[in-house]
């Protein structure tokens, strides 16, 4: 391979929405369209001509590529990921009228695409690393370095005109409220899910009648799309709480929490029990026959060989189950239950594109977040312990 | 080969899909059990759109980008796990499993930004999303194959379009149509929400009644969605079986 | 006859094969042998070229490969791995017709061909043409991948180890399959191996390859009565190599007139049959001397370990 061609791709496409799209867009007020402007009015001639010069010298550094150049080239994307929110902010310093209190500058489809590009880059330059020299996690470094060099930014006040962080200021009680709420609910759900999970795989491992129709039934309640479950939810539920004091008192509706955690746990069984059912039955029957040879009492087989065994594809499917859990939580918004898709919702319905933002982009990142975290969790039970 | 597995009905898919064309039919004379549901409220069958419509149009939305994705996705695992394309292998594969962590909801609000409201921004979220799991199944089904089986079809004398179709497409295809399986269920669903930018789907009376606290509303877009589902889902069953059958010669 | 003019192979620095020169003769049952990574395999590949070598040329009968399309080189030539190089989803007769329909025969020469080769491989066709790779055992499995290599009746059939997974009863019935089929059609065979019991009795040709080169070229009986240095006698095995050399040899190639009627309840040996064989033979029965028979049970003459013993060096 002479060439990298995946990096010089992505350079380039990076390089094309840098110069065809519009960067940044002009809002005078929150809910008037934007005023398209593209890079060079943006940023102004010299640092253009820097971008540019920096995502070709990005392109030229994929021929022949060796680790030097590969880590030159995650030194100037993360500098390029820092530099575009600088050019944002160095605009909204000089251009934005002081008089104008409502004046906010919106991310352009241009920043977001040379963004993804650039994240792309990333990828496949840190995988190409670990692959062929072993140099594992450069990924994490480079969004370290990101995370770090943005908060930075934001913390020193330059990104304050942002629209988004805008739409952030004005509600921060709010959206650490509904932040709080999504997390409970989708943590509550795993868990209930997780205790119940269990059980049923260990049954449906004993009882071979069991087993037929109990993953029929989780998997028809899987296939159920998630807004019609709370929304048939609401049914009995609306009954019930009529009917009785006692989940009145404990704020028990059609509408709300109850229905949305219930609809939760629901989805959540079937991952969970999936998983736990398989990692228990595909531990080998050797091991279990050499640990019952020498002797051991069945809940000490199962306490001390099957789980420590199936721990890392249960954990798995807690992995699973938590990202699937924090997606649906958005939906719950829907139905009162909060949670950051009430900023979706909300933003859609009032076409307040940053609005909409400030809710999926931290709903994205805590699903990444469960996926990474808990991805590292099972390589860490996968490792074999040392003596 | 035998016929019997073959011959034999599909119970559930005939079940569920007699049943979805029954309630999509007489829904509008259930007065009786949603008056009862709803008694405060003149107002108890969805009458904004008909029923069929609805499904009409929420179909044609899932299975226009179901399509899509399916076959762009066939098309970019495909090409990946080419020579042309194995460049791009690890940074699709990889896409293509962290794609699927993106909450669904999340993706069809960030369309709107890009591409407004209405059918053209679902259509687009859908495709994208759909595309996720079509493409890593794709990936999973070409290389699941034997190196040996791919090495003796190269030995033999096939061309690479030889290959393709008649090695490795056949020994991939029940990995890929379950890719193709999930990316449709999980499209019936998002189409759903779809609603809430503006797609008209079965989505508009559950969103119209949460709006208006009209629980009759709910119930009757609910009940055709999740009959929706299950029926593609019966039906995706009953094809794999087949192909599965079909694979296995008996 | 395949000619190998310095062929070379290179891995970026590592080489897998090293300026190798050989001419395998039409009708040739050539072994390739020697410890994994040697460049056996790469060498085998490079025949039909599943690996295009980095310099030399090949050619076959003559002719350069490099200038023929690779498909229609391929399709003359028969190619036979492990078993699980089966299309697991084809019958055994379709797996079977791969070639043929590839080069466009007729369905009804495909047919006969198929019933033909089935019955050369002690397949019933009845029984088997229907059945999937999946429901054969690991020695029909076999028989199936070397009746696919033979089904467009190819000149020139390569073997890769195509008898490595199999356990030793049902490989050694494959081999002396093998040793009827190579008798009944006088194919080019190239056949890898790293088991030396199994170059000796099928090859009459052993190539014994280290580190990418030719360390000896020579017959079975050669190889073992005189190996080129070290390496090779360490393959052949110090121990037992008087048995190995004795497997080489048959017991027609030692036969003497019989002298005196012999008792009619002692074992027989056959012309076929190896020294090694006629060894444990007498050293079970206790005597020093077997009749030999043909086909027929007809005795025509006798072997002594006397005889054997003046022979072996």
């Amino acid at each position: 391979m002479t060439y990298n061609r995946v990096i010089l791709t992505m350079t380039g496409l990076a390089l094309a929405a840098a110069l065809l799209l519009n960067f940044i867009t002009f809002q005078p007020n929150r809910i008037a369209p934007g005023q398209e402007i593209s890079l060079l009015t943006a940023a102004g001639l010299p640092a253009t001509l820097l971008l540019m010069a920096l995502l070709g010298l990005m392109a030229a550094l994929s021929w022949r590529p060796s680790r030097d150049r590969y880590l030159t080239l995650l030194l100037l994307t993360t500098l390029t990921l820092i530099g575009l929110p600088l050019a944002v902010a160095s605009y909204a310093h000089q251009h934005l009228p002081a008089d104008m209190p409502y004046a906010r500058v919106g991310l352009g489809s241009g920043f977001w695409c040379m963004g993804v590009f650039l994240a792309l880059l990333v990828v496949e330059t840190s995988q190409r690393l670990a692959q062929q020299y072993r140099l594992v996690g450069m990924q994490w470094l480079v969004t370290a370095a990101t995370v770090i060099g943005l908060w930075l930014l934001g913390h020193s006040g330059a990104l304050d005109r942002l629209s988004l962080l805008q739409e952030y200021s004005q509600r921060q009680a709010k959206f650490a409220a509904e932040l709080q709420t999504h997390l409970l609910l989708a943590g509550a759900a795993v868990l209930i899910a997780l205790l119940c999970g269990i059980v049923l795989a260990i049954a449906a491992q004993a009882s071979v009648r069991l087993r037929q129709p109990l993953f029929q039934l989780l998997n028809l309640l899987q296939t159920i799309p998630s807004l019609a479950l709370f929304g048939l939810l609401m049914v009995p539920l609306s009954y019930l709480a009529a009917h009785s004091p006692l989940l009145q008192a404990l704020n028990v509706r059609g509408i709300g929490w109850a229905p949305a955690l219930i609809a939760l746990v629901g989805y959540s069984l079937l991952p969970i029990t999936r998983n736990t059912f398989v990692a228990l039955q595909e531990v080998p029957a050797q091991v279990l026959d050499a640990a019952r040879g020498m002797g051991m009492a069945p809940m000490q087989i199962f306490l001390a060989v099957r789980l420590p065994l199936a721990l890392p594809v249960i954990i798995e499917g807690i992995r699973i189950t938590l990202i699937q859990a924090i997606g649906l939580t958005s939906v719950a918004a829907l139905i009162g239950a909060g949670g950051l898709g009430t900023f979706i919702f909300q933003g859609l319905g009032q076409a307040a594109m940053d609005l909409v933002l400030l809710g999926a982009i931290p709903t994205i990142v805590l699903a990444l977040l469960a996926d990474v975290l808990l991805g590292l969790l099972t390589r860490l039970c996968h490792r074999e312990p040392t003596p | 080969m035998t016929t019997a597995s073959t011959r034999q009905w599909p119970v559930a898919l005939l079940l569920s899909l007699t049943l979805l064309l029954l309630v999509t039919l007489s829904l509008p004379h259930w007065h009786g059990l949603f008056h009862w549901l709803q008694p405060d409220s003149k107002q108890v069958i969805y009458n904004r759109d008909g029923f069929f419509t609805l499904l009409g149009s929420h179909l044609l939305l899932v299975l226009s980008s179901g399509l899509a994705a399916s076959l762009t996705g066939i098309g970019l695992g495909l090409w990946v796990t080419r020579d042309s394309g194995r460049d791009f292998l690890p940074l699709v594969s990889t896409l293509a499993s962290v794609g699927q962590t993106f909450p669904p909801v999340a993706v069809l609000a960030l369309a709107v930004p890009a591409l407004g409201f209405g059918f053209k921004p679902a259509f687009f979220s859908l495709l994208l999303y759909g595309l996720l799991p079509v493409v890593r199944n794709t990936i999973a089904g070409i290389q699941g194959i034997a190196p040996a089986v791919q090495e003796a079809a190269q030995a033999m004398g096939m061309t690479p379009w030889q290959q393709l179709w008649q090695v490795e497409l056949p020994m991939a295809a029940s990995v890929i149509m379950a890719g193709v399986r999930t990316s449709l269920i999980i499209n019936v669903a998002t189409a759903t929400i779809g609603s809430t930018i503006g797609a008209r789907t079965l989505g508009d009376p559950i969103i119209a009644g949460l709006i208006n606290f009209n629980l009759a509303y709910v119930v009757q877009g609910a009940l055709l969605v999740g009959l929706l589902a299950i029926s593609l889902d019966s039906l995706f069953d009953y094809l794999g079986r087949r192909l599965y059958s079909a694979a296995e010669g008996h | 006859m395949i000619e190998l003019d310095q062929v070379s192979k290179h891995y970026g620095d590592s080489i897998a094969v090293n300026s190798l020169s050989l001419t395998i003769q039409a009708g040739d049952f050539c072994v390739f042998i020697g410890t994994s990574g040697c460049g056996k395999s790469t060498t085998l590949r490079m025949i039909n070229r599943l690996i295009e070598p980095s310099h030399g040329h090949i050619r076959i009968d003559g002719e350069d490969i490099a200038g023929l399309r690779p498909e229609l080189l391929r399709r003359r030539i028969g190619y036979a791995i492990q078993s699980i190089g089966l299309f697991p989803h084809w019958t055994v007769a379709r797996n079977i017709a791969v070639v043929p329909q590839l080069l466009g025969w007729e369905p009804q020469r495909i047919r006969q061909r198929v019933h033909q080769l089935l019955e050369l491989l002690h397949l019933d066709p009845a029984q088997f043409a229907d059945k999937l790779p999946a429901q054969l055992s690991g020695g029909q499995a076999q028989r199936v991948g070397v009746a696919r290599a033979l089904a467009a009746d190819p000149n020139i059939l390569l073997m890769d180890e195509p008898f490595g997974a199999l356990d030793p009863i049902t490989r050694e019935s494959l081999q002396a399959e093998m040793l009827r089929i190579q008798a009944e059609l006088h194919k080019t065979i190239v056949f890898v191996t790293h088991d030396i019991d199994e170059a000796l009795k099928l090859g009459n040709r052993i190539v014994v390859m280290d580190q990418g080169r030719i360390i000896q070229n020579a017959s079975p009986q050669q190889l073992v009565q005189h190996p080129a240095n070290d390496f090779v006698a360490n393959l052949i095995g110090q121990q037992d190599r008087g048995l190995k050399a004795a497997a080489c040899t048959t017991v027609a190639e030692l036969l003497q007139p019989a002298r005196m009627p012999l008792p009619s309840d002692q074992p027989r040996l056959h012309g076929s049959d190896s020294l090694k064989l006629a060894v444990s033979q007498m050293l079970w029965h206790k005597v020093d001397c077997l009749p030999v028979c043909d086909d027929s049970g007809q005795v025509i003459g006798e072997l002594s370990m006397q005889r054997i013993l003046e022979q072996q060096p």
